[in-house]
């Protein structure tokens, strides 16, 4: 009997320590299949992440590298070629105006004269928002307060700017796109926030330079600007982003706390690989 | 469900055993199966990094091991508990998975919270960068 017993009690510690031990391996086996599996679909994940932003980027950067290269050609064919041309134009018609006798035909040709000089005037003033010649001669910073100062002068509102540490200059390619950028935003503000101040502060900290605008009117926040983005519409809102991420720097729209005005902060670093 | 399983079972079966193998087992296989359900969610979630930097992961661990190492003790102690042969085993297999099981849980409590992935506008230099809005501000309101 206790030898029957005996047996059984072994039986039983058999098959304990055969339970206990086998649903021990197959608790690890179930983390550890869990823990690599997880694993190797995160780094395919990465993968296939990467090869889409180096495809991205790429695209991105000969899109505006070739809208840029378009823009310098039309300012210079403007600049060079219908300039000079008009003024001829415009100095055979001071000929006539001093052999002409008849006062109907000296007041025909002083209002050609006058509409030439407007056309001149327009045609120099696309010429320099198509490649503003202060950008690529002075610097970001001229660039932007002559900017300032011509929204200044039309007085629809008023329009500061403050580079405050700005010694170290970014690389042309990067003021351009920055320049693009900033324009963009001001013009948006323009055209959809009925604001009646904009301010652009520049400083720099550590290997970033950040830009922000201030302004009082209707804006968007971080969302809005995200939600517009994946819209059909909104051509100028993805300009920006695409720069943003050619420059690989970061854009945020804010609203203050106490809901007065509007700020949008652009973060470059200043090594950013064009 | 799993407590009117368990109030049926000790009305209806066994009312004097203060300890029931069928209710600690199916408990176990209960948890058991709730764990691996964990983990079939996490596979399935894409936006959630390395599983095991996540405090949750050791816990569901900690218990998994625990419920799966004691869980034939659990089935066999209603009818061995006189066997002094079994009454060590239990000792010593139930004490090893409870220290197991202490130092997973004292890894997630030793783990530090995740943090939430957004872009955090307090890294901008605010002071430096609102300085001269917050001037012009303060002026055209004296004007």
């Amino acid at each position: 009997m206790y030898f029957l017993q005996a047996n059984e009690s072994t039986g039983i510690s058999g098959v304990l320590f055969l339970g206990t031990l086998g649903m021990f391996v197959m608790a690890i086996g179930i983390v550890v299949f869990v823990i690599f599996h997880q694993r190797k679909v995160i780094r395919y994940q990465l993968q296939m992440k990467q090869l889409e932003d180096d495809k991205q980027q790429v695209l991105l950067q000969a899109s505006i590298r070739f809208q840029e290269e378009e823009r310098q050609r039309i300012a210079a064919d403007l600049h060079d070629d219908a300039g000079p041309l008009l003024a001829t134009a415009r100095l055979y018609l001071n000929e006539n105006l001093i052999h002409q006798e008849p006062a109907v035909q000296l007041q025909s040709i002083y209002n050609a004269k006058q509409i030439i000089d407007d056309a001149i005037q327009l045609i120099r003033n696309i010429s320099h928002s198509l490649m503003p010649p202060t950008l690529k001669n002075f610097g970001l910073e001229s660039a932007m307060t002559d900017l300032f100062q011509k929204i200044n002068g039309s007085g629809s509102l008023n329009a500061t700017a403050r580079f405050h540490d700005y010694r170290q200059r970014l690389k042309l390619e990067q003021e351009l796109l920055v320049f693009r950028i900033l324009q963009e935003l001001v013009t948006n503000i323009l055209k959809h926030s009925s604001s009646g101040f904009i301010h652009l502060t520049q400083n720099t900290n550590g290997n970033n330079i950040y830009f922000r605008i201030h302004h009082d009117g209707n804006g968007i926040i971080q969302s809005e600007f995200e939600k517009l983005n994946h819209n059909s519409g909104g051509l100028g809102l993805k300009n920006i982003q695409s720069r943003v991420k050619v420059l690989k720097g970061r854009i945020l729209f804010e609203i203050d706390a106490s809901h007065t005005y509007y700020k949008v902060t652009l973060e470059v670093p200043k090594e950013s690989l064009i | 469900m799993f407590l009117l399983f368990s109030a049926a079972l000790y009305l209806f079966l066994s009312a004097t055993t203060s300890f029931s193998s069928i209710i600690a087992g199916v408990e176990c296989v209960l948890i058991i199966a709730m764990c691996i359900y964990y983990f079939f969610d996490q596979l399935k979630d894409t936006t959630t990094l390395l599983i095991y930097s996540s405090i949750n992961f050791w816990i569901v661990i900690a218990f998994l091991i625990y419920l799966s190492g004691t869980f034939f003790l659990y089935i066999y102690a209603d009818t061995m508990i006189n066997d002094k042969a079994f009454i060590q085993q239990y000792i010593i297999i139930n004490s090893s998975f409870n220290i197991l099981k202490s130092i997973l849980l004292g890894v997630a409590m030793l783990m530090k919270p995740e943090k939430e992935n957004h872009i955090e506008s307090n890294l901008f230099p605010e002071d430096r960068l609102d300085t001269d809005w917050n001037a012009n501000q303060s002026l055209h309101n004296l004007n």
